[in-house]
């Protein structure tokens, strides 16, 4: 058990005043007996109605739109949480995190490889999932500037390198193919940075599993959203209708 | 049969060249607009024969409904075994942006579109149900009423149940789940290949006819902003554009004919959206097979409308079947709609043959195979007064509001080839008006 501090910003900046312009952010993590959240501050600039919902994963959306010129779009969140990566959470389970989605279809070359690997994986789904990480683990390499947001699971893996969020959707994609229901997770972990992208596995509950750094997840990661893949998990999702082009800086720390 | 054509079948086909009955298609990336044919022969269905379709597909339309609801909740036909899960959640139309949401009066096809064939034998078949927004409706609807300028005495000397209640039927079924506000029908504009559909139902049903630009949400609301610049809320919304360019925060993010947010506002209960995301997943081709188990599963029912015989090769029994059998059958591929990816196993080649046999041995979930029904043929007159017979099939068209009802009509197409199965507008081929009789 521990006790961490977070924060995370989002920042836009445009090169021409915008009017129309639609957000739609994940970026209240969820408490769980995992991650039981203390204290949260939402901060967005400029000030706008926004409006709140749940999407079909369990994920909070803060929703709004300006109808007035801007150059700028910042949110943030800082909190702090009592995290517990022993506890057991067994809540949001879906049927269809145990089926590919549209980033996670397994291909030839992800198929070669399960079937590679999967007669000695171990027993449990658990003990399955972290052999598989490390088979992964020793095969990819990690390589910024290679893939992007929609970059497939297969594409990535036939490359053999690429960042965390590709390391979460090659072994999505294989611990789906073994049968195990697994998520997407998006969030933060321990030191400054981007935002880190991981996995969960249900095992009895949600594990959660780090294949870019070949660990479990300690009690040093909070999780801000979550679905079948990283698109579904997006943090911030918004349509500028004209305006010029745009430059964004994302960065978040945990302590 | 009766089969004396309606006078002056040319008059009622130049008027609709005027009025401007034209259906769209897209040829070679390119977009034209054409004339849907009119043949003045209609088809005709005898009052019992009529009762009898019209119980079958309320309770088809009930059943699914009740599915839909289930899939995007407790999933209890799963569970108990009936549908097996391989068919929902490799289904690209299961969307899990829908679960859990409550659709106003948990109505998910308000206007379900289905389609049937009549066999030889007399019976009527079912071979597909259309529930994402199934268009068509108009075409039999103003072909009914120009017939009734251009030949007036057809409609007193038969005994012809009147058809002109559509847009009532349609205009209670949004009244029925708005949820506060106005009805409007969402168009993605005139280069759609319905729009004249979508411009004359909202002028018969007395809805707002809108284009994603004039809508905008506001604190979990959706809202018109109509030509006068006043704001209207709207709580029903005819959307005639598909799921997945609906809400660009929510599907495909480079849709520009979607409102951002959309989804939201659904999800909070504030707008009823007809017909609701995510339907697909009870109307492609795969769940078609489970239809009739749905029927017994959720209402305790024998099915009063049949099936195409079906077999699905995901089970080892049917794919032995299909496989020793396969020239006989048709093939579609489930992820297929518009009469594209149907194969008749008499036309393929050897070649094609041994693909097809690989392809349903290593991805069996993609496929269905069927029956061939022989069904009907009915007489198209010609330009030189001839008669002529081709393949002809049903649209009936099902409103679910407060209760559930059949339209007493439907649209009649033929197919232009005088060979071909596949009676589809997005494929050509004309319509003819469909009488229902009164006794």
């Amino acid at each position: 058990m521990k006790r961490v501090r977070f924060e995370y910003i989002t920042s836009l900046k445009l090169s021409s005043p915008v009017t129309g312009h639609y957000f739609s952010i994940r970026c209240i993590p969820q408490s769980t007996t995992r991650q039981r959240i203390e204290s949260l501050d939402f901060t967005l600039y400029p000030q706008t109605p926004t409006w709140k919902n749940v999407d079909g994963f369990g994920n909070e959306i803060i929703s709004g739109s300006y109808t007035f010129p801007h150059l700028n779009f910042v949110f943030a969140i800082c909190g702090t949480a009592l995290t517990d990566c022993t506890a057991i959470d067994k809540t949001g389970m879906l049927d269809c995190y145990r089926y590919p989605s549209k980033l996670t279809e397994p291909g030839g070359e992800i198929r070669a490889f399960y079937n590679a690997i999967k007669e000695d994986l171990g027993k449990r789904p658990y003990e399955r999932s972290m052999t598989a990480m490390e088979r992964l683990y020793d095969v990819f390499e990690y390589k910024q500037g290679i893939t992007n947001v929609k970059t497939t699971a297969e594409q990535a893996f036939t490359q053999r390198c690429g960042v965390c969020q590709d390391y979460a959707h090659i072994l999505l994609s294989i611990l789906r193919l073994d049968g195990i229901p697994c998520r997407y997770a998006a969030g933060l972990f321990a030191g400054e940075g981007e935002t880190h992208g991981w996995i969960e596995i249900y095992d009895g509950g949600w594990i959660g599993i780090d294949p870019t750094n070949c660990h479990r997840v300690n009690d040093e990661y909070i999780r801000i959203s979550h679905g079948r893949d990283f698109a579904d998990s997006a943090i911030d999702r918004g349509v500028i209708y004209g305006g010029g082009y745009q430059t964004q800086t994302v960065s978040g720390f945990l302590v | 049969m009766n089969t004396t054509p309606v006078a002056n079948a040319r008059e009622i086909n130049s008027l609709m060249a005027r009025y401007g009955v034209k259906f769209g298609i897209y040829k070679n990336g390119t977009f034209k607009e054409q004339l849907f044919p009119f043949d003045a022969i209609p088809r005709i269905i005898k009052h019992e024969d009529f009762q009898k379709i019209e119980k079958g597909l309320i309770q088809r339309v009930d059943a699914l409904n009740m599915f839909l609801y289930d899939i995007y909740h407790d999933k209890k036909i799963v569970k108990d075994g009936v549908v097996p899960e391989d068919f929902i959640y490799m289904s690209k139309n299961y969307m899990p942006e829908c679960e859990g949401i409550d659709p106003s009066k948990k109505i998910y096809s308000h206007i379900s579109g289905i389609d049937l064939v009549e066999g030889k034998d007399d019976e009527w078949y079912i071979l597909e149900d259309n529930l994402r927004i199934p268009s068509g409706a108009s075409y039999p609807l103003i072909a009914r009423e120009l017939t009734r300028i251009a030949s007036p005495k057809t409609f007193e000397q038969n005994n012809i149940v009147d058809n002109r209640n559509y847009a009532q039927m349609l205009r209670e079924a949004m009244d029925y789940c708005n949820c506060g506000g106005i009805n409007a029908i969402l168009t993605p504009g005139r280069y759609n290949a319905a729009y004249f559909e979508h411009s004359y139902l909202a002028e018969r049903t007395g809805a707002a006819l809108v284009q994603s630009h004039e809508l905008f949400i506001e604190n979990n609301i959706l809202y018109h902003r109509d030509y006068s610049g006043k704001k209207n809320r709207v709580g029903a919304l005819y959307r005639r554009i598909s799921d997945e360019y609906l809400d660009p925060l929510s599907f495909n993010p480079e849709s520009l004919i979607g409102i951002p947010g959309l989804m939201d506002t659904y999800r909070a209960g504030n707008l009823a959206i007809i017909n609701a995301p995510g339907n697909g997943v009870a109307d492609d081709k795969g769940a078609y097979y489970f239809v009739p188990k749905m029927i017994k599963y959720y209402l305790n029912e024998e099915p009063i409308l049949n099936n195409a015989p079906t077999y699905l090769p995901f089970y080892p029994d049917d794919q032995k079947y299909v496989l020793e059998n396969i020239r006989k059958l048709v093939i579609k591929d489930v992820a297929e709609a518009g009469g594209y990816g149907v194969m008749f196993g008499a036309d393929l080649s050897e070649e094609r043959l041994e693909e097809m046999i690989h392809l349903i041995k290593t991805e069996p979930r993609r496929w269905i195979a069927q029956e061939i029904i022989d069904f009907k043929d009915l007489p198209i007159l010609e330009e030189d007064g001839t008669q002529i017979m081709r393949k002809a099939d049903l649209r009936a068209f099902v409103i679910a509001g407060e209760t559930t009802k059949v339209w007493a009509s439907g649209l009649t197409r033929f197919s232009r080839n005088p060979d071909s199965f596949v009676v589809n507008s997005s494929q050509g081929g004309g319509f003819k008006d469909t009488w229902v009789l009164s006794r």
